[in-house]
């Protein structure tokens, strides 16, 4: 037993119960909480190391079990403090047992998670990201803009050279104008969005399919009751032809229990 | 509209949160792995579409990055194209098209199927017929060469229609090309004509 | 992690990493070609084989992408030096927040 020493971290609820939570974990293996006061920690007890792979299908059953075990906690105990994957509670000595290394952690962190419970109470995490398609917009733009039709009309009276030379700038003017209405859009979505969480996180876009670009990235705490209206608003901006929205959760509030990052300028 | 947890999109959803989020415990307390990615990048290369794959990794991972990316290639290359059952492809070369649509102009490249039903321009990705036209709708062939920005000397292939409506080519060795769907034609006992060359000279 | 080269996925990894390469060198090439033709620097007659000669370079990259079949080699590389820009003037931008990532343990 000296091997699993080290305690693997899910993350802390609100309760003060003591008990099993069955083989539910990491490697199917045993789940159980450490209470302190009114919290509890959610562990399993393992090696000190951290658990590694390069291989798809482990880490996609890892990560899976990871998730199913707050899912469970979240039945049982209602609001439950998320922690990434792999935090894992190091032994402080030979002297001291990991039960209680991992009993005074929640004791000197207790206000922090305090304050962290209430803020996560009620409330679950979803992610969305809206795209929009360039090739749709752009086609729009041609047809109603002034300035590109009489651009369309020039190039057809150029030789080949000078009218590519057109053709490169009359898409140059559309990716312009395209570039403008997405910082319009992206405010306007987001405000609407915005409306319905009780807080929200800006990510980065990332790549997405050929035809697709996102516009926006977010991660929004979102109350229970509220949950429906943003779904309607999502429906409306999904509705909107050259729009798509991508809407996923409920998760526990990862993004949203971490140490306070440095304010970012501006929001 | 409902918010989803269980599709293939989701799961990345899922991983972007549980591998770079969640409450995070005194550095003095935790088991550490410094600077070193805790998970295999191949799983989310693979789901995000590898694209992401060399935010995740760091440089010892792009040989393995860029080997799978061609490796996904090759297999794309099998890609098949749209044949009838019993049709049989009598040559195959690399072509491209003349294409104008709305604002946009310009050479599609593709392969170039001579089958014994048609003439048919695929390209493979992203997977598309550029053009195909069966024998029957053919008057004839015309060639002509030219020479392109690397000094290789390419040729023009025209093929001009019943409809009036003309498919310009650019490949190698058209008359390699004219003469395969010549021969084909009059198998099928369709006659095509010659000399259209004179109305191919303006352009 | 047994990697699985073959002759075959190796030329293209490369390949795809030269075309990227190159069509980065044609769009910066491009921005240089547009700033002489808008300064009014140049003759009808320059632009006009100017033109020409930007776009049969596109022609002639869109071919030997679609002839080799490596136009999403292509693509996935341009989009992962994307987002290593991207890190690399995060990390120019803000020093702090970098800093704070590398105190907590990675």
């Amino acid at each position: 037993m000296e091997q699993e020493i080290g305690r693997y971290l899910y993350g802390v609820a609100a309760s003060e119960r003591a008990v099993r939570l069955g083989s539910i974990g990491i490697e199917g293996c045993d789940v159980y909480t450490i209470p302190y006061e009114d919290f509890c920690a959610i562990v399993h007890n393992c090696p000190t190391e951290p658990y590694q792979s390069t291989d798809e299908e482990t880490v996609k059953r890892w990560v899976s079990a990871h998730q199913g075990v707050l899912d469970e906690a979240k039945e049982r105990f209602g609001t439950v403090i998320p922690f990434g994957f792999d935090t894992i509670l190091q032994p402080r000595d030979e002297v001291t047992s990991p039960d209680q290394v991992m009993k005074d952690w929640l004791k000197g962190d207790y206000e922090r998670l305090q304050t962290i419970m209430e803020k996560i109470k009620d409330r679950d995490e979803y992610g969305v990201q809206i795209f929009y398609e360039p090739s749709l917009i752009g086609k729009q733009i041609a047809e109603q803009s002034q300035e590109i039709r009489k651009l369309k009309q020039e190039i057809a009276t150029k030789s080949p050279g000078m009218a590519y030379i057109y053709r490169q700038k009359l898409e140059k003017a559309v990716k312009a104008e395209m570039e403008e209405l997405a910082d319009k859009w992206f405010k306007d979505f987001y405000g609407r969005v915005r409306h319905h969480c009780d807080d929200i996180m800006v990510e980065k876009t990332k790549k997405a399919d050929r035809d697709r670009v996102m516009l926006l990235n977010t991660s929004c705490l979102v109350a229970r009751q509220k949950v429906d209206s943003l779904g309607e608003e999502l429906e409306k901006i999904n509705n909107m032809e050259g729009f798509s929205v991508h809407f996923s959760g409920p998760w526990p509030p990862y993004s949203f229990v971490a140490k306070p990052v440095l304010p970012v300028k501006g929001e | 509209m409902q918010p989803s947890r269980d599709t293939h999109a989701t799961l990345i959803d899922l991983l972007d949160r549980v591998l770079e989020k969640g409450l995070v415990l005194n550095a003095d307390l935790m088991i550490h792995v410094a600077g070193i990615p805790l998970l295999g990048v191949s799983l989310k290369a693979y789901l995000a579409g590898m694209e992401t794959m060399l935010r995740y990794g760091i440089w010892q991972d792009w040989d393995e990055a860029q080997r799978s990316i061609a490796a996904e290639e090759q297999r794309q290359k099998r890609k098949e194209m749209p044949l009838a059952p019993d049709e049989e492809i009598l040559l195959k070369v690399f072509a491209s098209q003349w294409f104008g649509k709305g604002i946009y102009h310009n050479w599609r490249p593709g392969h170039l199927y001579i089958t014994d039903k048609r003439v048919l321009l695929f390209r493979k990705e992203p997977a598309e017929t550029l053009f195909q036209c069966p024998y029957e709708e053919i008057r004839g062939v015309a060639t002509t060469g030219k020479h392109d920005i690397t000094g290789r000397e390419t040729d023009r292939l025209c093929l001009v229609l019943r409809s009036g409506e003309m498919a310009e080519l650019r490949l190698s060795d058209a008359l390699v090309v004219k003469d395969a769907i010549e021969e084909q034609m009059k198998t099928l006992g369709l006659e095509p004509e010659g000399n259209l060359l004179f109305s191919l000279a303006a352009s | 992690m047994a990697i699985d080269i073959r002759e075959d996925n190796l030329k293209s990894g490369v390949l795809g990493l030269v075309l990227a390469l190159v069509e980065i060198i044609r769009d910066a090439l491009k921005i240089q070609a547009f700033k002489r033709i808008e300064s009014g620097i140049l003759s009808e007659e320059e632009c006009e084989r100017l033109g020409q000669a930007l776009m049969d370079l596109d022609i002639a990259l869109e071919e030997i992408k679609e002839e080799q079949g490596i136009a999403e080699s292509v693509q996935a590389v341009r989009n992962g030096l994307d987002d290593i820009v991207d890190d690399v003037i995060d990390r120019i931008a803000n020093p702090e927040r970098w800093q704070e990532e590398t105190k907590v343990g990675g």
